[in-house]
């Protein structure tokens, strides 16, 4: 039992990770070539985290459908351990009661990140499109994927630093987290530079930042997990052809 | 006093100019070398800046200068200061036609003759009579130089109509004189104000117009003049350097760099559009240039040393061979530098030019008339621009690097980093050691020198400088001595790996912030890198509280496993660190600083207008109250309600004379009224108070180390307590007044940062965190005050609290109380949380580690277009910042007998070597700059040791003592 969830968890995040390598790289190839990065932060930006979210949800679909074999003891799905309607049976009731906190989580998590931008120094009085779409960024590159696959309740935990137990699914949330603020926290140095690009523009560094970061995140997964899991696989073929 | 004026009339009379190409026609040079120019009045404004003056302001500013350039009697073109933009070296340059380096800065508040040959000199020499009247920098560059001559003291900043008046009562007199040929004015009022209010002051224009009405007496007496000497008259108007937005100068910004440059008489009244020279009349004009054009105009030798070139404005009503012999003579004099000092300088562009100009005039003059007109301007042409080339190329060039003297200095410095991040025991054999060491280093500097011929200092065995050498030589020896027979201090990496984010960041900070060194923006803006760290810190720190609030996650050992009381500290720092976020917010937006977002407005230039002046009370007011409340509560050892009332007395009464100086010289309101006073009698009481108040101190330590026989460390803290008060009263009175709660604001971080550290002592023992937390506050509030890397932002006005005249040490000192009080309170501060030894080692290291990095990036980049505007400021910057931070902790450390050796030994190592590194940048003036730094050093000195050294004879008593008394 035990070891066949972990290859799960193996495969589901290098099916998510892989995706998210693949897709996240070609939009911004495209909005680089298009010129279109540096309206990241005017609500005409607003398609493309369109996009991204619907890639995320589908990418969530998908993976728990398909990607990962239906156990056959029962009709649990490999993550469903953290949603909390799966233990109070898939009633529409609670999964509406989760949409509604998840909702709200990532409202106030988008109104956290705004305060946060405006301490770092993002104008008060001006620039309110830019700093709100940066936020809206973040919290879909972070607090959202996290909803998806975990339900709110343990978001928060994991926000607010509760150890994550030890499992593929949870780091790779975690370490989307960390490396997209790092990204964006990182993205920040060029623009008191005084090379006057209209790339340093707030908010486009720290966007582009985190962007990268959260590619970085998934690459580094791809990165540790693929290897594993190829081992196991020429591992198991091995027996089976012996 | 050297002449140079022999030198130079031979050049102009021995020597005509067609011998070397053997076509010679007779020259008389007496005809084409005659002036052009009878009177000539030179009138400096101080820190007038170019839009003071140009299109519809100008008009209302300055009228009838105004109605002079429309009426073409007059012309204005835009001069170009180069930086540093402080007045003494722009009187240098517009007197020698030299470029002033930086080290001029330094020497700006005491002034030395000039030795070279300049503009006032020559006139001299050739019978004519001077006056002055104006800034006394001038009486000091120039002794013995004028006939009559009074000077007006620059340094008393709040005084902006007596300085003037000092120079205007002589005019009428001056003016009605047949005597002299020469006047030079210059008037300080409006930099005072610019100083004091900034230049959209309501105080700007009348100062203006008044300045307007004394052009206009001086040109109205031309016309007896012109009778008088037989040649037309001339008026310069110009500003020495700009003013930025803020008020101040001495950076690069077009506000500081552009001057106008008015010429008011016949010379100038041609049609500028027209003529041989056109498209160069728009051009800028480096002030340089006005020594060669006065001089020509004058018919005086063009000096030695300049490298300026003509105006070609001022050449247009000669006659054409006059002219091309003008440019000949400042082409020659220039190429002659240009020889000496540049490689290659014959196959340079410009040089070529130069020559072939030569060649083209000398056809010139011997050709007939028919095809002369179409050749002069080109020969003109041509040696404009090679003068152009030149004396751009020259100016670049000026200053010479003495690599041998940077190497060795930076060398040690790097050696100082290395150890103090040793383990350092000293043995018996390192003397030895360091005695061999020496002797194979002097032989080889020897060898070196002799094999390389270098012109450095090193190599040059004068008896100034061979002490330097052999001390040189002595500590790095010993420091390699040193390094050899010790260890490094066992750092693990799996302690490195298990950072925790508060440390993690101070880490990456830290390191981050020494690689944004080597970028002139990030320099610039280091104020920027600053907020963002500390910011981040502050959230790591908010975070890490979240979590254990909301999660109970230990974060403290099981043993002592959240009381309720824990919980409450706990929530009552989670908010504390909120507001502590919030108010960065504001007061990030308290003074802009740095250079790109600097002029945006900000809470302090709001409150600074005369209308806010009820809001700047309030503010005010609120800031000395709760200094007052910080001074009042500082952890006290044995607190009594009799003594403690004493110092609330006394406490009380320094705010209140500070408030008093404050409304004295009209900086806020008072509800009843006042005696007119000047502010004087009021700091005079404060420092009594304050004198009072260390006196009380000091009876009180006595007290419990002889009646109570406490331990040293109680009386430690005592004297720590003391001082600590007065650095705190002594910075309400010089910052700003809108400057004063930043002090409150500052205690207020230290004690969150501080009380966050006593929780958690035993969770991060680390002592780093609570260090680089301290010197991270001392950064941001140094620049919350409005400080940058720029020499513009120091407040001159500062230096000049409550004092009469100008004495330098006294400003001097006050200037640096008040510059560097945040970064010296803040080790004030971080000794009440902690007194461990090795929270020395960490605030030395971290201090010396950029300027280590520092010094070697600028020694790579000192060819870069910024070095000298952006780099050797901050450089300046580091070096007193050093030096402060140094002697303040020296002091407090140097008494301990244990480590005293040791840790004595690298302080003074470290500040020797920084002051080796201010001075190798500037080899011409090298002597200079030793004895400046070690005055620099004695004016900190003076401020720090009063205070200090009371720490320090207490850890001198303390050794062998316990040390282990918890901060908190």
């Amino acid at each position: 039992m035990f070891q066949p969830a972990v290859e799960d968890g193996q495969r589901l995040v290098a099916f998510y990770s892989g995706v998210t390598c693949v897709y996240l790289p070609i939009i911004m190839c495209v909005l680089y070539s298009a010129d279109y990065l540096y309206s990241i932060g005017k609500y005409s930006f607003s398609p493309v985290i369109g996009i991204i979210l619907v890639t995320e949800c589908s990418k969530y679909l998908i993976g728990t459908h398909h990607v990962v074999r239906r156990n056959t003891t029962g009709a649990g799905r490999y993550d469903e351990r953290y949603i909390i309607a799966s233990t109070k049976k898939n009633s529409t009731k609670n999964r509406m009661k989760e949409g509604m906190k998840c909702f709200l989580l990532i409202i106030v998590m988008t109104a956290i990140y705004y305060t946060i931008a405006v301490l770092f120094g993002a104008q008060i009085f001006t620039k309110h499109e830019e700093t709100f779409m940066l936020s809206v960024l973040l919290c879909v590159l972070t607090v959202f994927p996290a909803c998806l696959h975990m339900g709110a309740n343990s978001v928060i935990g994991l926000l607010f630093g509760q150890k994550p137990s030890n499992d593929v699914l949870n780091t790779l949330i975690l370490r989307n987290i960390q490396l997209t603020l790092f990204g964006t926290w990182l993205g920040a140095f060029v623009i008191p530079l005084d090379w006057d690009r209209a790339w340093q523009e707030w908010p486009i560094p720290c966007a582009s930042g985190a962007l990268l970061g959260f590619t970085a995140a998934n690459l580094l997964m791809v990165i540790t997990v693929v290897p594993k899991l190829m081992k196991r696989n020429s591992a198991k073929c091995g027996r089976k052809q012996r | 006093m050297r002449s140079f004026s022999a030198v130079n009339l031979q050049v102009l009379h021995n020597v005509t100019m067609l011998e070397g190409y053997g076509q010679c026609g007779k020259i008389n040079v007496d005809e084409l070398y005659k002036p052009s120019v009878g009177r000539l009045v030179v009138m400096v404004i101080d820190a007038l800046r170019w839009d003071f003056v140009e299109g519809a302001e100008g008009r209302l500013n300055m009228p009838y200068t105004a109605s002079l350039i429309d009426g073409k009697k007059a012309c204005l073109l835009t001069g170009k200061a180069r930086p540093p933009t402080v007045t003494m070296p722009r009187i240098k340059a517009m007197t020698t036609g030299t470029v002033p380096n930086f080290v001029d800065v330094a020497l700006n508040l005491g002034s030395n003759k000039i030795l070279e040959d300049n503009l006032l000199l020559q006139a001299r020499h050739h019978d004519m009579k001077l006056i002055f009247y104006g800034d006394e920098t001038w009486l000091k560059l120039f002794p013995n130089v004028f006939l009559r001559s009074e000077g007006t003291t620059s340094f008393f900043v709040s005084d902006f109509t007596e300085v003037d008046d000092n120079v205007t009562r002589h005019l009428s007199a001056e003016l009605s004189k047949e005597d002299w040929r020469l006047m030079f004015l210059h008037y300080l009022g409006l930099d005072h104000i610019g100083h004091v209010e900034g230049p959209r002051s309501l105080l700007v224009r009348p100062k203006l117009q008044e300045m307007d009405h004394i052009v206009k007496r001086i040109h109205h007496s031309f016309m007896a003049w012109d009778k008088h000497f037989g040649f037309p008259s001339l008026l310069v108007v110009c500003g020495d350097h700009g003013m930025k937005n803020s008020g101040s100068h001495g950076g690069a910004s077009p506000e500081e760099v552009l001057v106008p440059l008015v010429f008011i008489g016949n010379v100038c009244s041609g049609d500028l559009a027209s003529g041989m020279w056109e498209d160069m009349l728009t051009a800028s004009v480096p002030q340089i240039d006005l020594v060669p054009t006065l001089s020509v105009l004058l018919s005086l030798p063009i000096p030695t040393t300049n490298l300026g070139k003509m105006i070609p404005a001022l050449l247009q009503n000669m006659p054409v061979s006059q002219q091309l012999y003008a440019l000949y003579y400042n082409c020659k004099q220039v190429a002659a530098h240009f020889e000496h000092n540049i490689v290659n300088s014959a196959t340079q562009a410009s040089y070529l030019e130069y020559v072939e100009a030569m060649m083209l005039h000398a056809s010139w003059l011997t050709s007939s008339n028919s095809s002369k007109s179409g050749l002069a301007e080109r020969i003109a042409r041509l040696y404009m621009s090679g003068l152009t080339g030149m004396s751009s190329k020259l100016a670049d060039s000026q200053v010479t690097f003495d690599m041998p003297l940077l190497v060795a200095a930076s060398g040690i410095l790097w050696q100082m980093v290395v150890i103090l991040a040793m383990d350092v025991r000293p043995r018996a054999v390192t003397l030895m050691l360091t005695f061999f060491i020496n002797i194979m280093l002097l032989s080889l500097s020897v060898v070196w020198c002799s094999y390389n011929q270098s012109s450095s200092i090193i190599c040059s065995y004068t008896p100034i400088t061979t002490p330097v050498l052999l001390g040189v030589i002595t500590v790095f020896a010993g420091n390699v001595s040193v390094i050899l027979t010790s260890r490094f201090r066992s750092v693990k990496f799996s302690q490195i790996r298990r950072l925790d984010q508060g440390q993690a960041i101070c880490l990456v900070g830290t390191l981050l912030h020494v690689i944004s060194l080597s970028s002139s923006s990030f320099i610039e803006e280091e104020h920027q890198v600053w907020y963002f760290f500390w910011l981040t810190f502050a959230i790591a720190n908010l975070y890490e509280l979240c979590s254990v609030v909301l999660f109970k996650k230990s974060s403290v050992p099981v043993s002592r496993r959240h009381t309720s009381q824990e919980k409450d500290k706990s929530n009552w720092l989670l908010w504390n660190w909120l507001g502590l976020l919030f108010l960065h917010r504001v007061l990030r937006k308290w003074n802009q600083t740095g250079d790109k977002w600097a002029s945006l407005p900000d809470v302090g230039d709001w409150l600074i207008q005369q209308e806010q002046r009820t809001y700047l009370s309030v503010v005010l007011l609120l800031g000395l109250v709760a200094v007052c409340c910080c001074c009042l509560c500082l952890p006290a050892q044995s607190p009594g309600t009799y003594r403690w009332l004493i110092e609330a007395g006394l406490c009380t009464a320094a705010a209140v004379c500070v408030y008093c100086y404050r409304s004295a010289i009209g900086n806020v309101d008072i509800p009843f009224t006042y005696p007119h006073s000047r502010g004087v009698r009021e700091v005079r009481i404060f420092w009594s108070i304050l004198i009072l108040i260390l006196a009380k101190g000091l009876g009180e330590s006595l007290y419990e180390m002889k009646v109570k026989h406490h331990s040293p460390l109680c009386v430690f803290r005592c004297l720590l307590r003391t001082s600590t008060c007065c650095w705190l009263l002594m910075c309400i009175l010089l910052h700003r007044p809108h400057n004063v709660i930043l002090i409150a604001a500052q205690v207020f971080m230290s004690k969150c940062v501080g009380s966050t550290y006593a929780s958690h002592r035993s969770h991060k023992s680390n002592i780093w965190w609570l260090v680089i937390g301290h010197v991270w506050i001392g950064n941001v509030v140094y620049f919350y005050q409005g400080n940058s890397n720029s020499l513009a932002t120091i407040d001159i006005a500062s230096g000049y609290v409550g004092q009469t005249g100008y004495n330098p040490i006294v400003v001097g000192t006050l200037l640096v109380i008040n510059t560097y009080s945040a970064p010296v309170l803040s080790y004030l501060l971080l000794l009440f949380w902690e007194q461990f030894y090795s929270s020395h080692y960490c605030l030395a290291l971290l201090r010396l580690l950029p300027v280590a990095v520092y010094v070697v990036l600028v020694m790579f980049l000192r060819y870069h277009l910024f070095v000298w505007t952006v780099f050797s400021p901050k450089l300046l910057y580091k070096t007193t910042h050093t030096l402060s931070s140094k002697l303040s902790t020296l002091t407090s450390v140097a008494f301990r007998l244990d480590e005293r050796n040791a840790i004595l030994k690298r302080y003074y190592d470290a500040s020797f070597h920084e002051l080796l590194g201010l001075l190798r940048h500037q080899r011409r003036s090298a002597l200079v700059v030793v004895t400046e730094s070690s005055s620099t050093s004695s004016r900190i000195c003076a401020v720090l040791v009063p205070t200090e050294t009371v720490i320090g004879a207490l850890f001198w008593e303390k050794s062998g003592e316990q040390l282990f008394v918890t901060g908190g």
